[in-house]
């Protein structure tokens, strides 16, 4: 029942009502209290999101500058033989390489005498580029063939699964490499777009079961006899019903096209020129035994950001599914 | 119904995607744990030294290791190969007509000429040794070699024909159209008459490529050369080849008839397939001694093998002949000399050197250090542009250049990486145009990647090739005086950038007649003081590093500086198979030869 002093001023158009946000906040409690991992995973999310967006203020250096001390061995005049015997004789300055965690270097130097803290926090904006443009090409892309696949059926539809049949029979990772190797420079664009392709099948197969589904439902009968066309039928109708679909594809996806990039840039065929997490973890694993920390660090973002998105992905489809709603 | 077994009730609870991400988190933080716990400090250990053996080489055993660089060869003939390995190989079965007794000085003994006399530059007399035999195969008979085989290997590479009168592709085939005439007066001399004096020509003899093959195989192979057997390559050297395959183990034995009295120590060799181009499998199979050592590029791997071996191993330093380059294309972006000058001065080589070679490398100037009769001297290098100490004033002179040049109008430059590279120091893109940037105050610089196959090598010389950074050139022998003519000489057959300095080029003409050695070391000198005024016409050569190589204490090789008690030992910087052929040996009674893997051929 309605209380006396919202009965007495009524909310201006547009306005939300204090008692919806309450409401909301409430639910959102209760989500949290039954998928305890689900919050975990969106709190790593936000953390992620909020450090890629900072991450020009919050970085402490330049991602790319190489930190140095005045060396006091050095020898202008040392030759080759000298040098061999004493590395450090041949040069004015000596790179800070391979410092351990300490107050200047959070997480240490890497061996070009870089801040690994500043190679990671910028790395975090690369991820995420990575993870959500890749995402949106494939779930936007998926979702349009899938819509046209599922909607119209027929000719349509076995042309385009036959397409989709064809890029899924390639083992993914071999895909990925023949379009990455084989286009040009792996540049930061061509990378996205290359993953967001290798999940367009995938995205296309999951939305037309779902397009097919909600296309046999009365209301779509019902709005066909009243006369509406193919395109407002699919848009104003279909889409709407096929969006908690999206939203889950979307999110779990963002997890995987991480890993895929950093599988990409491990084998060095990522973007070269930017700093990416999968390019840390190739540069320090030569040194695991004797300076960990880069690859420790940076192995441990991929790991972190991998499950915060699944997990966060895995909660929003329990709760987007009316079926599965509550069961955790 | 009763409850059943352990493995029914598992498959009811079923593993959620939930769970199991729950589990994959605590299976990941212990790992992290694990790793953490187990990480260290590279520990500082006794530094390894290796024992002398007073009776001094032993003869006998089978040496396995990676003996070249590198094993994809194109040909089985020395003349007409054009990828190195096939020469490489031949120094360990073939002889040249001289060769340096020590690659690094040039210093030359004879090979099958047991003496020589140069009349004058132009005019050569080789008085060839009267021991020497070919291996006995069907094809050789085994008979003996003589002056005519010397006249044969020079006029095949200089008309350019096989033995049906067609004309084929020579690899040296310019070095030796300079010769007019070679006579043999008799069994045993070979008179050479060239154009015109050549101060260079007893040391391109002496290089690693000028092998001489056996006539008849040769012929015999003519027209599948490309086919790789070890028929095709009789022996005069240290060693017969008894397998040599395309993909598989190379397998050489002693020649009993080499005619070098006690030579070679070794029973034979084997050059393992897949360990050269798999680092990780190299070095595990050297730690279980199933090879006598391991070199990487990455210095610190050899390094933390010897310390964590202490007093079983020995450290052999080396410089690396593969020259690292700057490339800058004149034709194209940087027609005005003073752009490249501004480049060379603004390249911070001792920080690169810092970067990817932890400081185990040395500056080169234009000729590098690896030829050090030539090379400037490094306190007298450390004056000049681009490789000064004091950085600042490098750096300012670069700036006023690059300004009046009207540098920045160029907008974007991209100094690419071949991929080579890239594979070794993948942050090299990242590296460089971040440097250039910073020394030249502006935002102009990247790097993407590149091919030396596909974009580099095809486009050499037609002008169009890209700006790029890496390995280039390789140092083939210790007089620099070819390669700079070839280079820089209007004339020159790798004159990529069309150089056409009259005061170079006349310096460059003296060098190459000189035949006197103090001379010609005076006039290089001035060549390098020329090109460093001109930003070394874009062919900017930054440095020579240095190749660190574990070896098994038990065996012992040719080297420089043998190992001493907390120093190591020094090899030869320049190619020196044919000394490895004849002076490797294994020290059985050393104790870390206990446990070394039983090896036959």
């Amino acid at each position: 029942m309605a209380r006396v002093d919202e009965l007495a001023a009524p909310p201006l158009r547009g306005e939300v009502p204090l008692g919806a946000y309450r409401a909301t906040l409430r639910r959102l409690w209760s989500v949290a209290k039954r998928n305890k991992l689900g919050t975990l995973g969106f709190v790593l999310v936000i953390l992620i999101l909020a450090v890629a967006v900072l991450s020009p203020v919050i970085k402490r250096y330049d991602e790319n500058h190489q930190f140095q001390r005045p060396n006091p061995e050095f020898n202008p005049n040392a030759n080759p033989l000298d040098i061999a015997r004493n590395p450090n004789l041949g040069s004015p300055f000596i790179l800070d390489r391979w410092q351990a965690p300490n107050w200047e270097h959070w997480l240490g130097t890497d061996q070009y005498g870089r801040d690994i803290y500043a190679r990671i926090v910028v790395g975090a904006r690369m991820a995420v580029i990575i993870g959500f443009g890749a995402s949106l090409i494939s779930v936007l892309s998926g979702t349009i063939t899938g819509l046209i696949s599922g909607y119209f059926g027929g000719r349509v539809d076995f042309f385009l699964q036959r397409v989709v049949d064809g890029v899924q029979a390639f083992p993914p990772l071999v895909l990925l490499l023949l379009l990455v190797s084989v286009l040009e420079e792996p540049n930061l664009t061509l990378t996205v777009v290359a993953l967001g392709f290798l999940g367009w099948a995938y995205s296309t197969r999951v939305m037309r079961s779902v397009v097919l589904s909600v296309s046999a439902s009365t209301f779509v009968e019902a709005a066909r006899a009243a006369g509406a066309g193919p395109l407002r039928i699919m848009f104003r109708h279909v889409l709407p019903n096929v969006f908690a679909t999206m939203v889950v594809i979307f999110s779990i996806s963002i997890g995987i096209y991480i890993l895929a990039e950093a599988g990409l840039s491990f084998l060095g065929l990522g973007p070269a020129d930017q700093t990416t997490w999968g390019k840390m973890v190739n540069t320090g694993r030569n040194q695991l035994d004797s300076h960990p920390w880069e690859a420790l660090f940076s192995g441990l973002a991929i790991t972190l950001a991998v499950l915060a998105f699944n997990l966060a992905g895995d909660a929003l489809r329990d709760e987007l599914d009316p079926r599965l709603r509550g069961r955790t | 119904m009763a409850e059943s077994n352990y493995w029914q009730r598992w498959a009811k609870n079923r593993l959620s995607r939930r769970r199991f991400l729950a589990t994959a988190a605590t299976a990941g933080a212990g790992a992290l744990a694990y790793t953490m716990v187990g990480c260290r400090e590279s520990r500082p250990s006794a530094t390894p030294a290796a024992q002398e053996t007073p009776t001094g080489p032993t003869r006998g055993g089978i040496v396995r290791t990676v003996l070249l660089g590198g094993n994809v060869f194109d040909s089985v003939d020395v003349h007409r190969a054009f990828g190195d390995p096939t020469s490489w190989l031949s120094n360990y079965v073939l002889n040249k007509i001289v060769r340096y007794k020590n690659p690094d000085t040039g210093e030359i003994e004879g090979d099958l000429a047991e003496r020589w006399e140069i009349i004058d530059g132009a005019n050569y007399v080789f008085h060839i040794r009267q021991n020497v035999f070919w291996q006995d195969t069907p094809i050789t008979g085994g008979r003996q070699l003589t002056a005519d085989d010397i006249r044969w290997h020079i006029e095949r590479q200089r008309e350019g024909k096989l033995s049906d009168g067609s004309q084929a592709s020579f690899r040296h085939q310019s070095f030796y159209q300079q010769v007019v005439r070679v006579e043999t007066p008799d069994q045993f001399t070979v008179r050479v008459t060239l154009q015109q004096p050549r101060g260079t020509f007893l040391d391109r003899l002496a290089n690693y490529f000028s092998t001489v093959p056996n006539r008849e195989a040769m012929e015999r192979f003519e027209k599948n050369h490309t086919v790789i057997t070890e028929e095709a390559m009789p022996a005069t050297g240290a060693f017969i080849l008894r397998r040599w395959r395309s993909g598989e183990e190379i397998k050489a034995e002693r020649n009993p008839k080499y005619f070098r009295q006690g030579r070679p120590y070794v029973d034979g060799w084997i050059y393992p397939t897949g360990l050269f181009e798999d680092p990780n499998a190299w070095r595990i199979a050297f730690e279980q001694k199933q090879v006598d050592y391991f070199y990487s590029s990455d210095p610190n791997l050899p390094k933390s093998i010897i310390e964590s071996h202490p007093g079983q191993m020995y450290e052999v330093l080396t410089g690396v002949a593969n020259t690292v380059f700057m490339h800058l294309n004149m034709n194209q972006q940087f027609k005005d000399v003073r752009l490249v000058k501004a480049l060379h001065t603004a390249f911070d080589r001792r920080a690169v050197i810092q970067a990817f070679h932890q400081g185990l490398a040395q500056v080169s100037g234009p000729v590098p250090w690896l030829q050090e009769g030539f090379a400037i001297p490094p306190a007298e290098l450390a004056n000049l542009d681009g490789y000064r100490t004091n950085r600042d004033e490098d750096i300012r002179t670069a700036r006023q250049l690059w300004q009046a040049a009207g540098g920045p109008a160029l907008g974007e430059i991209n100094i690419k990486v071949p991929d080579t590279w890239l594979a070794v120091w993948p942050d090299t893109v990242q590296i460089i145009p971040n440097m250039l940037n910073q020394a030249l105050g502006v935002n102009q610089f990247r790097s993407t990647r590149t091919s030396y196959n596909e974009e580099i090598i095809p486009n050499l010389f037609n002008g169009q090739f890209p700006n790029w950074f890496g390995w280039t050139s390789q140092v083939t022998g210790p007089d620099p005086r070819e390669t700079l003519f070839s280079v820089f000489h209007p004339r020159g057959s790798q004159n990529f950038q069309k150089v056409n300095n009259p005061e170079l080029t006349s310096l460059l003409e003296a060098a190459i007649q000189e035949t006197d050695y103090q001379r010609a070391v005076d006039i290089v000198r001035r060549i390098q003081r020329i090109l460093i005024d001109n930003g070394q016409y874009g062919n900017v050569v930054l440095y020579n590093y240095i190749l660190r190589t574990a070896v098994w204490n038990y065996f012992r090789g040719a080297i420089k500086k043998p190992p001493s008690p907390g120093e190591p030992a020094l090899g030869y910087n320049i190619f020196s198979g044919h000394l490895a052929a004849d002076e490797m040996w294994l020290n059985p009674n050393d104790p870390t030869f206990q446990g070394r893997a039983n090896i036959s051929l």
